[in-house]
């Protein structure tokens, strides 16, 4: 089962604010360069779309009303939204901060049918949340997103196995989840534009011509996948843990710099101890100003979680590099990671230094992000930015914010 | 410049200054060897400009005197795999030949005046210091410091010379050594410095194997170590060396001695379960008996147990098994004192004489 949540992020923007129901809406970033990230259905009806810019979106809907997106808002309510989920099965995948797959397969002996649950859990949603989802039904994965795909808003379509290769028959590949605009292209210029002649074309021409992935397009083609719905909890831990983010502008002084890479070095510090993790691999990245990106790592010996540390060693980076344009983008990411590095400092100032991260990190936790900070960030570049496909209600994991 | 000179002599001088002149160097003139010939000797000096090492060859026949600057390597290897017992060196006109019986070299040379100039050893207050003491006090305190960097701020061994003593300490945040030894101090000094990890590995390298006295001199910058042939000036770190003393702890109650050679086949067997990620060793000390355990989450997990002597209340401590093995590869003696506290009080090992080695526990908690 699979459920889609409908213009998520501006639904929830309309559930907090009830003057912004039924009207047109945008949520955006808060920054200068943003764009769209989610358009309500009202906007959506202008033709409004995910990625315009804000001055493109005003000339087709004069009304429309820009609203910035407010992360915590959007994580917690999915949080939220799993933990429902968890009341029909534990077997909930968190595809991304709108979408979760469901194995239902063995909770079927406690609710009735399949419909059954997609109708409680969609009713629950209205009742709870305010907040209406396309749920689909199928034998798998693929069909169940393909299902909950095909009615938006607030619709329930059941793929039965029995109707899965006439469905499949005269889609477009593209609707598939999986196949993006260019591997839709080379597959128009064989000749093959449904899944019907997907899942004809002979595999070993596929293989040829695509890899290893020929053998799951032949699969895809015909409706079939194999692959588990993983929880949370079973995903496998992270490998490094890093963020980055697009300058408001570009800039070439190092204060400037340091600053941000400060900035980031402590959202990076924040998540890694929230993970109880600790790494010894910092990695500095900068995209040029004519969008040349590179990456520089260092290694050191000691396994480090610390704010400062971070941005010490990153400073170490930074200086191996020659600044050759201005720098449009920076990122901090450290890996080399291990959990629960219990090794106590030998010097009391540096046992007192934990003790200091470790209660702003509680501070911070109350009272959100940032209440408190070095003097030095009390200026810093707001860092609303979009959540990434990779966000999880728990864990660690690489997040990018452009 | 034209010099003859035994091989075997002059062989001896490149092994001592050619890892300085390393070819990771951005400045290719510090890839260069000096050679200077002057009153019947040879010297070759080598820089990186933080430490600076010069071998003087002696019993040289100089027939033209001379100074020429050229590749560290090149002239290195020629000598390494010279096959006669005599090398004559020439140069002119920035041409460096060598020439044997049946073949000869040609090197191009850099000019001498682009070479940084030697710190020279001023031959006044100085400490002196045997052999075999300056050895044993690097080796048993700079291992901590080898390897990859530590954290940030590169740091360096301290050594601290008051009156008939000198203290050599180094730490890396988590573990520190400390030991002391007798000098000789004529003029009665009170000095101390951090010397590079870089700079006292060299000093290392070039302690010969005949048993002879070292002079040092610690200047405002820099350190200079002078055996009879060779000197080496190593640039000093700036700033103070932590309050070391404090973290070694005095109030230790729990007092064991421990085999060496039992309890480094012990350490060794436990650790073998610890992995990159995973280096809890637990050491549980109970009347009679050290109990070593480990349960690596990937890995598995491994008890051993070793007869102490001790009869005093239980324990139990979390220590990096690495760091243990680190110092049982430098002791040489049989015994090895440990004190200890409570889980979260710094282990303290001591061997032998004034030597004392300090490791910080890791937490039991969470795990």
């Amino acid at each position: 089962m699979h459920v889609d949540m409908n213009a998520f992020f501006a639904s929830v923007e309309q559930q907090v604010n009830p003057s912004l129901r039924h009207r047109p809406i945008a949520v955006i970033g808060a920054h200068k360069r943003t764009v769209i990230t989610t358009a309500s259905y009202e906007a959506r009806a202008y033709g409004v779309k995910v990625g315009m810019t804000v001055p493109e979106a005003k000339k087709l809907c004069p009304d429309i009303i820009f609203v910035a997106g407010d992360n915590k808002r959007y994580t917690d309510t999915c949080t939220r939204l799993v933990r429902l989920y968890t009341n029909y099965t534990p077997l909930v995948e968190v595809y991304s901060i709108d979408e979760a797959f469901l194995d239902i397969m063995g909770s079927l002996c406690l609710f009735n049918s399949p419909e059954d649950i997609a109708l409680q859990i969609k009713r629950k949603i209205r009742k709870n949340f305010g907040l209406t989802c396309s749920i689909g039904v199928g034998s798998n994965k693929l069909l169940a997103k393909l299902a909950s795909n095909m009615k938006k808003p607030d619709g329930l379509t059941i793929i039965h196995p029995e109707d899965v290769s006439e469905i499949l028959e005269k889609l477009p590949v593209s609707t598939l989840c999986g196949i993006g605009s260019r591997l839709e292209m080379h597959l128009e210029a064989m000749g093959v534009k449904t899944c019907g002649e997907l899942g004809r074309f002979p595999v070993k021409e596929l293989k040829r011509k695509f890899g290893i992935i020929g053998e799951r397009l032949h699969q895809m083609g015909l409706g079939i996948d194999e692959s588990p719905v993983v929880p949370v909890e079973d995903e496998p831990d992270a490998k490094s843990v890093g963020h980055s983010m697009t300058l408001d502008k570009d800039i070439s002084d190092n204060e400037s710099i340091e600053r941000y890479i400060l900035q980031l070095s402590e959202m990076v510090g924040r998540r890694l101890r929230r993970g109880q993790y600790s790494g010894r691999t910092v990695a500095l990245t900068l995209r040029y100003s004519n969008f040349h990106t590179f990456t520089k790592r260092r290694t050191i010996k000691e396994y480090i979680n610390g704010d400062f540390d971070i941005y010490l060693v990153s400073l170490d980076v930074l200086r191996l590099i020659r600044l050759k344009y201005a720098v449009r983008l920076l990122g901090v990411s450290i890996s080399n990671l291990v959990k629960d590095y219990g090794q106590i400092p030998l010097f009391k100032k540096d046992r007192d230094r934990q003790s200091v991260v470790q209660t702003m990190d509680e501070i911070n936790d109350r009272y959100g992000e940032f209440s408190i900070t070095r003097a030095r960030l009390l200026d810093r570049y707001p860092h609303k930015g979009v959540i990434a496909p990779a966000w999880r209600p728990a864990g660690v994991r690489r997040v990018n914010y452009q | 410049m034209k010099i003859k000179c035994n091989k075997e002599d002059i062989k001896k001088g490149f092994h001592i200054v050619e890892c300085n002149a390393s070819g990771s160097n951005i400045r290719p003139i510090l890839q260069n060897v000096k050679i200077t010939a002057k009153n019947n000797t040879l010297e070759l000096s080598t820089t990186d400009l933080e430490v600076s090492i010069s071998y003087v060859v002696d019993s040289v026949e100089v027939i033209e005197p001379g100074v020429v600057v050229c590749p560290e390597v090149k002239v290195a290897s020629i000598v390494k795999e010279w096959s006669e017992d005599c090398i004559e060196i020439t140069e002119e006109n920035r041409i460096c030949s060598i020439t044997g019986k049946g073949s000869y070299f040609k090197i191009l040379c850099m000019d001498p005046e682009e070479f940084p100039a030697i710190p020279q050893f001023t031959n006044e207050n100085y400490i002196e210091i045997d052999k075999a003491n300056l050895t044993e006090m690097v080796r048993k305190t700079a291992f901590i410091l080898s390897g990859e960097k530590a954290k940030h701020g590169s740091n360096g061994v301290f050594l601290d010379v008051n009156k008939n003593r000198a203290k050599m300490v180094a730490n890396d945040g988590r573990r520190l050594a400390e030991i002391k030894r007798k000098i000789d101090n004529p003029n009665g000094l009170r000095n101390s410095c951090i010397i590079p990890i870089k700079g006292i590995l060299q000093v290392l390298r070039m302690l010969s194997d005949h048993d002879e006295i070292i002079k040092i001199r610690i200047e405002e910058r820099r350190v200079f170590v002078r055996t009879e042939k060779s000197t080496l000036c190593s640039q000093l770190i700036e700033g103070q060396y932590p309050e070391y003393e404090e973290v070694i702890p005095t109030n230790l109650d729990k007092r064991i001695t421990l085999d060496k050679r039992t309890f480094f086949s012990a350490v060794r067997r436990g650790s073998v379960m610890t992995t990159e990620e995973y280096k809890l060793l637990r050491f549980k000390i109970l009347e009679n008996l050290l109990e070593l355990r480990c349960t690596s989450p990937d890995v598995g997990e491994a008890k051993v147990e070793m007869p102490i002597e001790y009869s005093g209340e239980g324990l139990e401590i979390g220590l990096n098994p690495d760091y243990i093995l680190d110092f049982l590869k430098v002791v040489d003696t049989d015994k090895v004192g440990l004190e200890l506290k409570d889980h979260s009080t710094a282990g303290v090992f001591k061997a032998g004489n004034d030597y004392t080695y300090v490791v910080m526990p890791m937490s039991l908690e969470g795990s």
